[in-house]
């Protein structure tokens, strides 16, 4: 069953397009998440959902029902698409108790006073606020206030939930920590999320499904394990972690499967690697390969192998982070914490073929 | 992928066309209201300024009046009284802006009972404190002259109200007060964050006031100081007083003359005079629209916070004193002469055998001022209320709505604020009593409360927009998405948010009813006498003293609301 | 435009005058008539300039006694009074059933626009003393005579002033409030009579006294009282009467007093015009013009002088002076202007 879907979404504000011909469908349950950086168009592509901005071209659908559609200028106003939704700012009203700003939902629907008050406190309470009810919302730190943000989108049990960039105001540990019980929420009430964050991290750990977007246009969509393995370009591959990417030349590519296994010709190195699409030999391409998919010491034979002088070694904790410069230019590598590598001294590097993602140069392959 | 059935879109289709059509009829009949309340009263007028006679009457168009105001004696008189507004606006901006920060951003001693009180000079009629600093500043026998001839020994006085000095002065006792009112809640509701992170990146507290708060204030300074300029432009008791008897002409004296003091009553340069000063006005409101232009103002966020005071240290008393000196000077000298002379058979006249409570006792049998004080209260409780309903409508639209038309609703709820009351008054006789239609308005009491809403109105949007100004969006798209409708939002979040701002654009429109005269006088009728006519008549009949008496009694009134107000208002909005 | 109104009103003078050459007690023989429809038409709307002094709502209320007729009064300065009757007029709005203002005011009503009916006549008309008469649209209510207000702790009384030459004393430089004589108004009256009826140059002296002008005239007064000037001109007698127990004294100059005559109009339209026939009468009762008279008013009606309070007397028995006309005003309002720069 399909919840929220956007048909050639888009919104442009003068001449400047923010939203580019979107296409996503968000299912009963499903947690999809926008990322991008800021300004990429994510908030308000939210915000075409929510009704609170129409889109200039495009169709939009809840449930089934068309509630925006600007070629026939249709569209339904906020308040009809009974969503629920948390604000960036939380948009806590100060005017209200904690209480009154979560039954302020239900108020508005006419339910009885009794009901009300259980409601809110089976809101509250899932979100461990309970004890706050009477507080003045003035009188809350920033984690409450996201708290009661996120009971007051959910009182009204909406089928389908809105948020944009919730997380970012709190510290890290309660991020992750709030980000976590926020999952568990969405599984148990099972409720259609659609999710604006510019952490991928936050993306990743959370998300059914990312939608990665840039320029106003969505990059790539998929299950954030398929965008990290498998992104359709360098920009999606960027948006997690910081890959190496090598240019090299195709010199063969045959199908095996659902991918193409390559190999590869790069400046000072050579090797195998796959990609989604078939390369001609001969065509320019881009290897990608993940800091941490990178070894050392001897090479098996087939392998992409980089010889240079490690440059910075910096300890992470889990792991370890290390500049190496090669003829290729600077190559990251993320080694285990125990490994020691000596500042200056040369060493080999290497990765398989399963550790090389190819893709076109451009980044004009879209998906 | 389209998993929608096109035959489903019915619901939503339905929503928005009824969405599209409630908004335009809205919209037009919004445009139409305040049409009928300014346009057409103004109109009116416009017609008289291009007509050799008033409206009703056999005559020419011609361009005469417009022909007298283009000459270098009226321009002249412009001028006058462009500098005298600006001499009273620029400092009463300043000194109302220090009052309010004082009041609602420190931790000054007193704030909440200094804030009730440096307020009152307003609410007196402005012919009593005429009177009481006559009595007080006059060369000759005046009363703090005296008090410095006795002190210095000198024969000179310290100084003459009769001069600019006191018209200038007289008008800043009315639009301090006024504008302090007026942006004390905008000081109030700003988010003490946006302040901290000025202070967090090295600037003084002097700087953060000036470069953060005052510029946040923006669009409450900027208005403030547009209605208190255009008001003194407007004013027309202090030069009269004051300004006649040292020869000082400004516009409003100029209109009075030519409508009431001429041979043949000249509507036709009276009007057009007003015109002139219209045309200057609008500018003035352009450039505030360019000024504010898509700038956001917004202080008041979804980011709840507490409000937070700034701490003076042993510097709370010095503001303090400020408070207290503006309290004393502006407020207890005049009103206590007015106090202790309404306890004299005549002012002025303090001894033993004078002493009478015989004003009081006649203020409070007087059938009159009773009648008179009840259809007051009648048509200020609903007037003030159904003008801050309209005010804040069109403030909305025109403040935090991108729809459109609404520029022309901004501009028509400016527009009576622009014309010279006394010439607007004619504007209502006029369209009211000509008005065709079945229904007869003139001669009901309906003409006086449909003149005083169409009054009131451009200060309550007024009031009401610098305070959406500051509402941060989000606020008001969250009641959206959690399913309440326009109105329920308009009311629930937007005027509960600038309820404090309600309030004090309802005591400001309610009080601006008992003082009005222009237009009361011209459409009042048998059995509707409104205060400010009775209080005329005594006037007129040598009863200063009662007058005083009334006087002071709306100022006992208005701390009385503004009490109420604080106490139950405030509350049950906030939780209703 | 002014050289019409002028010419107008010169006819209008002359009508006048024929008019009161002939008795007008001609249709005094139907007037229970007249008592009779005015108590079917059990109102009546008064315009009034008086703005509610106590003295017109004493007459008032004793009319509303005699007859159980309700008399609703509509107090406004002149000059709005003036616009009100004028667009009701013009709008068609019959509401106003007579006026009562000064009689150059109707005077300009009579000549512009015709919003005023003729005044058909009333019994005690014929009461009238000289030089009062009423016109084809008008009838005399009162007269609101002027003189000088002195403070009597600055002057002492051998130099209290008995003529207004004696105001043109240099000694007083600088210590005359004056109403502005150059708008519209008791000033303005006061100096067209002045100007009449003083010796040639009057007025360019007087102007040399450096007076103060100001517009509030109950407050001018009492600002005199109080010491700030030491004269206060025009005095509005009537005015002065609340003086009592101030260190004040009107005088009343020798040469006489400038002063307005009030008047009654039946406007065009009026729903009611018996009943404001009957009123109009009423105000000429002796009784009624006692009441004005024991306020200091000048009577228009002979045989109330020697009836009224001693100290108020000397102000009904004043010696008039003469009072301000229409066709003279412009010129009048000009000459004032250049004066009194
Ligand atoms: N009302 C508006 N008018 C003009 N430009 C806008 C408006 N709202 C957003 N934009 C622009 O659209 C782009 C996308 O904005 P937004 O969706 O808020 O980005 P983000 O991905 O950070 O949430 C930005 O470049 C922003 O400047
Ligand atoms: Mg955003």
């Amino acid at each position: 069953m399909v919840e929220v879907v956007l048909e050639k979404v888009s919104r442009k504000f003068g001449g400047f397009v923010a939203v580019d011909d979107v296409d996503l469908a968000v299912r009963r349950g499903e947690f999809v998440t926008l990322l991008g950086a800021s300004g990429c168009g994510k908030t308000t592509t939210l915000r075409m959902v929510a009704g609170l901005e129409r889109a200039t071209s495009g169709r939009i659908s809840i449930d089934g029902e068309i509630v925006e559609d600007a070629e026939r200028n249709i569209h339904a106003p906020a308040e009809r698409r009974r969503l629920g939704m948390v604000f960036q700012s939380y948009a806590i009203w100060p005017h209200m108790s904690v209480f009154g700003n979560v039954a302020y939902p239900l108020q508005i629907r006419r339910r009885p006073k009794a009901e009300i008050a259980t409601k809110v406190a089976a809101a509250l309470r899932l979100v461990e606020m309970d004890r706050f009810v009477d507080r003045p919302a003035t009188a809350l730190s920033g984690g409450q206030q996201q708290r009661v943000a996120i009971a007051r989108a959910l009182v009204f049990e909406p089928t389908v939930l809105l948020l944009d960039e919730p997380l970012s105001n709190l510290d890290a540990r309660l991020r992750a920590q709030t980000g976590d019980e926020f999952r568990a929420l969405q599984k148990r009430l099972n409720i259609a999320t659609l999710y604006v964050t510019h952490d991928q991290s936050e993306a990743m750990a959370l998300s059914d499904r990312v939608v990665v977007m840039h320029g106003g246009r969505a990059l790539q969509i998929g299950p954030p394990e398929d965008l990290y393995r498998r992104p359709a370009s360098a920009a999606v591959a960027s948006f997690f972690g910081a890959p190496n990417l090598l240019a090299a030349r195709v010199t063969a590519c045959q199908r095996d499967g659902d991918c193409f296994r390559l190999s590869l010709d790069g400046e000072t190195w050579s090797g195998g690697g796959c990609a989604a699409r078939d390369f001609a030999v001969g065509e320019p391409a881009l290897a990608i390969v993940r800091p941490e998919n990178i070894r050392w010491g001897d090479a098996p034979s087939g392998a992409a192998v980089w010889k240079g002088e490690v440059q910075a070694s910096v300890f992470r904790g889990a792991t370890r982070s290390l500049h190496i410069a090669t003829a290729s230019g600077l190559l990251r590598v993320e080694a285990p914490a125990l490994a020691s590598f000596a500042v200056g001294a040369q060493t080999q590097f290497w990765t398989g073929e399963e550790g090389v993602w190819v893709v076109p140069p451009d980044h004009a392959s879209g998906s | 992928m389209s998993a929608v059935d096109e035959r489903r879109s019915g619901p939503g289709a339905l929503a928005s066309l009824r969405l599209r059509y409630s908004r335009t009829f809205g919209m037009a009949a919004l445009i139409a209201l305040l049409a009928f309340l300014s346009l057409y009263p103004v109109s009116m007028l416009l017609f008289g300024s291009f007509h050799t006679t008033p409206p009703g009457v056999a005559g020419a168009f011609d361009l005469a009046g417009y022909r007298e105001v283009f000459t270098s004696e009226t321009g002249l008189v412009l001028l006058n009284t462009v500098g005298i507004s600006l001499a009273k606006t620029i400092p009463s901006l300043a000194l109302a802006a220090l009052l309010a920060w004082i009041v609602a951003r420190t931790d000054t001693p007193a704030r909440g009972v200094l804030e009730a009180l440096v307020t009152l000079p307003f609410f007196i009629p402005p012919i009593l404190t005429a009177m009481a600093w006559g009595m007080l500043g006059n060369p000759q026998v005046g009363a703090v002259n005296q008090a410095w001839r006795w002190i210095t020994g000198s024969q000179a006085a310290l100084f003459n109200v009769y001069s600019y000095g006191g018209v200038v002065w007289h008008m800043m006792q009315y639009s301090t007060p006024f504008l302090f009112l007026f942006i004390v809640e905008a000081f109030r509701a700003m988010d003490p964050s946006l302040e901290e992170a000025s202070r967090m990146c090295g600037a003084s507290q002097g700087q953060t006031l000036r470069r953060i708060t005052l510029t946040l204030m923006l669009p409450a300074l900027t208005t403030g100081f547009l209605l208190s300029f255009i008001r003194g432009l407007e004013n027309f008791e202090s030069p009269l007083f004051f300004g006649t008897p040292v020869k000082i002409q400004v516009v409003t004296t100029l209109i009075y003359d030519s409508i009431n003091q001429r041979s043949v009553p000249e509507y036709e340069f009276a009007t057009a005079m007003s015109f002139a000063v219209l045309a200057l006005m609008c500018l003035l409101v352009f450039w505030q629209w360019r000024l504010l232009g898509a700038r956001s103002f917004q202080t008041v966020t979804g980011k709840a916070y507490a409000p937070r005071l700034i701490k003076l240290g042993p510097w709370r008393w010095a503001t303090f004193a400020i408070c207290v000196l503006f309290f004393v000077v502006a407020v207890v000298l005049p009103v206590g002469q007015l106090l202790a002379g309404s306890m004299f058979r005549f002012f002025g006249f303090y001894s033993w055998d004078m002493l009478t409570l015989d004003h009081w006792t006649e203020a409070f049998d007087n059938s009159d001022i009773r009648r008179g004080f009840l259809n007051t209260l009648a048509l200020g409780l609903a007037g003030a209320t159904l003008t801050m309903i309209l005010g804040g409508i069109v403030a909305y639209v025109s403040v935090r709505t991108r729809w459109q038309g609404r520029r022309i609703v901004d501009i028509l709820a400016w527009l009576p604020w622009m014309m010279p009351g006394m010439v607007l008054g004619v504007g209502f006789l006029w369209g009211f009593a000509l008005l065709p239609g079945p229904v007869s308005i003139y001669g009901t009491i309906w003409a006086l409360l449909i003149a005083y809403v169409a009054l009131g109105t451009p200060l309550s949007t007024r009031v009401m927009s610098s305070s959406y100004h500051q509402l941060a969006y989000d606020l008001e798209e969250c009641a959206r998405v959690h399913g309440a409708g326009f109105w329920r939002t308009l009311w629930s979040i937007v005027v509960a948010l600038s309820w404090p701002s309600f309030a004090v654009g309802w005591v400001l429109t309610f009080f601006g009813i008992m003082r009005e005269l222009s237009a009361s006088i011209l459409l009042y009728s048998a059995g509707s006498e409104v205060l400010s006519v009775v209080l005329l008549r005594l006037w007129g009949n040598g009863q200063s003293e009662v007058v005083s008496v009334v006087g002071l009694c709306t100022m006992a009134l208005v701390l009385l609301f503004r009490w109420a107000q604080a106490r139950f208002l405030a509350r049950a909005v906030a939780t209703g | 435009m002014a050289a019409k109104i002028r010419l107008a009103a010169l006819a209008f003078a002359m009508a006048g005058a024929l008019v009161t050459a002939a008795p007008a007690q001609a249709q005094v023989s139907d007037w229970s008539s007249v008592v009779q429809a005015a108590k079917k038409e059990g109102s009546v709307v008064v315009y009034s300039m008086a703005l509610g002094a106590p003295y017109y709502n004493e007459v008032v209320r004793a009319f509303e006694r005699k007859y159980g007729i309700k008399v609703e009064s509509l107090d406004l300065r002149a000059s709005e009074l003036v616009e009100r009757i004028r667009t009701e007029q013009a709008a068609g709005r019959f509401i106003g059933d007579v006026e009562l203002i000064s009689s150059t005011m109707i005077e300009e009503q009579v000549v512009a626009d015709k919003y005023v009916q003729k005044f058909p006549a009333v019994p005690n008309a014929a009461n009238l003393r000289q030089p009062f008469a009423t016109t084809d649209f008008a009838v005399p209510a009162y007269i609101q005579a002027f003189g000088i207000l002195v403070n009597t702790q600055l002057v002492k009384p051998e130099e209290q002033p008995k003529s207004w030459s004696d105001l043109l004393d240099p000694k007083w430089k600088g210590k005359i409030l004056s109403d502005d004589m150059r708008p519209l108004g008791s000033g303005s009256t006061m100096f067209a009579v002045l100007h009449k009826e003083m010796p040639a140059g009057f007025h360019e002296k007087l102007a040399r006294q450096q007076l103060v002008f100001s517009r509030d005239m109950r407050n001018d007064a009492r600002r005199v009282a109080r010491g700030e000037y030491a004269f206060y001109i025009p005095q509005v007698f009537a005015f002065a009467s609340d003086l009592k127990g101030l260190p004040v004294k009107v005088v009343a100059p020798v040469e006489g007093a400038p002063y307005a005559l009030l008047e009654f109009a039946l406007l065009r339209n009026a729903p009611h015009p018996n009943t404001a026939r009957l009123l109009v009468n009423h105000f000429l009762e002796a009784e009624s013009q006692l009441v004005y008279a024991n306020a200091w008013n000048a009577p228009v009606i002979g045989g109330i002088v020697e009836r009224a309070n001693a100290d108020a007397r000397p102000f009904a028995e004043s010696k008039l002076m003469g009072a301000a006309t229409l066709a003279e005003r412009p010129g009048m309002m000009e000459l004032a202007r250049k004066i009194y720069k």
